[in-house]
């Protein structure tokens, strides 16, 4: 069976650790963060079969979160953790502060994993991605030449959004630390040797796996 | 009740058909209520306004980022000319200014690139659970 997935959202260091500690002796796969910026970002991944909240958080906390994730349809369990009384409709249930670990194991573990949905990926849409990758390879390496630096900028972010669906994670990486780089204020000369490598690997990876 | 229309907004071709095949597998799965949708693809901003004055699609798939303007403007133009319509946005990036701006501007859900079966599904229900609430009127062309 796989492990369940858990993302924790709590800003008190201490307290995460002693909750990953806890969720991972249970068997679980872990992953915490410290604000509810955070707690939007990774939730909206769709990979965490729960969701284990603080309140009290900066920049947005645990309610705020909620409400945005539940506003967009995020319909899995949500638990939330407070040592005020709550009321708040959108967490499946609310555990009081200090937390009693016991109690939460055994509702950690009652908590099903959740139905996952494989993508779908066929032969023709796979031949599509790699297609389009040897076109952004050319577009790329022209906007090199130009210095079109938002062209350049602009097509690693295409890149990085297409290549993790089709599960090219290293290179999905690769185009967002390029478009990171192209973003700040470091001169175009000084990202030439990596922005070129860029271009050879599209090349590369749309030649190679080109289909017709 | 007719089927709804989907209008896919997204400058690259096979983002838009990943979007068609799976939200087709999904009702092969019976995992939706719906059987069959009237797709309408769109490759930049303008081909965009165009089919929503069209063809009156009933969810939009719109890439925050597309060559000609921004996905967050035309969010806001389709928004004022119909408030019911049902928007996803979709996104490299799940920053919380963007999830929330997207909000602001009448977005119904967001979703952040890379595809998964998992979000797609997210998006399609809360459509279909908008719809039983606000049903396509039989006589909407």
């Amino acid at each position: 069976m796989t492990a369940k997935q858990i993302l924790i959202a709590e800003d008190d260091s201490f307290l995460r650790t002693l909750l990953l500690t806890q969720c991972q002796s249970l068997g679980m796969k872990t992953h915490a963060v410290a604000n509810g910026e955070h707690l939007v970002s990774e939730a909206l991944s769709y990979q965490y079969d729960i969701i284990l909240t603080d309140i009290q958080m900066p920049v947005c906390d645990g309610i705020a979160a909620t409400r945005i994730l539940r506003r967009l349809g995020y319909d899995r369990p949500i638990i939330a953790m407070s040592a005020d009384e709550v009321h708040e409709t959108g967490f499946d249930q609310i555990l009081a502060k200090p937390i009693d670990m016991r109690q939460l194991a055994q509702l950690l573990q009652q908590t099903p994993a959740q139905d996952s949905v494989a993508l779908q990926l066929d032969d023709e849409l796979i031949a599509l991605f790699y297609t389009n990758l040897q076109q952004l390879s050319s577009e790329f390496a022209r906007a090199l030449q130009l210095a079109q630096r938002d062209t350049l900028r602009q097509i690693c972010h295409k890149v990085k959004g297409g290549a993790a669906s089709f599960g090219e994670a290293d290179l999905a990486k690769l185009a967002d630390k390029l478009q990171h780089e192209l973003l700040s204020d470091t001169p175009l000369d000084e990202l030439q040797q990596s922005c070129q490598y860029f271009a050879q690997l599209l090349q590369q990876f749309g030649g190679s796996n080109a289909r017709t | 009740m007719r089927e709804p229309k989907i209008l896919l907004v997204d400058d690259v071709d096979y983002s838009r058909q990943l979007l068609r095949n799976n939200i087709m597998a999904l009702t092969h799965s019976r995992l939706l209520q719906h059987n069959t949708f009237n797709f309408f693809n769109a490759g930049t901003a303008s081909a965009a306004v165009s089919l929503f004055n069209q063809q009156r699609p009933d969810l939009v798939f719109l890439d925050i980022e597309l060559p000609d303007s921004s996905g967050l403007e035309l969010l806001s133009r389709f928004k004022q000319e119909r408030p019911d319509c049902f928007i996803s946005m979709i996104s490299g990036q799940s920053t919380l200014q963007n999830v929330q701006q997207s909000i602001a501007k009448g977005a119904a859900t967001f979703i952040v690139k890379p595809f998964s079966g998992d979000k797609i599904l997210a998006a399609m229900r809360l459509f279909e659970k908008r719809l039983t609430v606000r049903p396509i009127a039989l006589d909407t062309p």
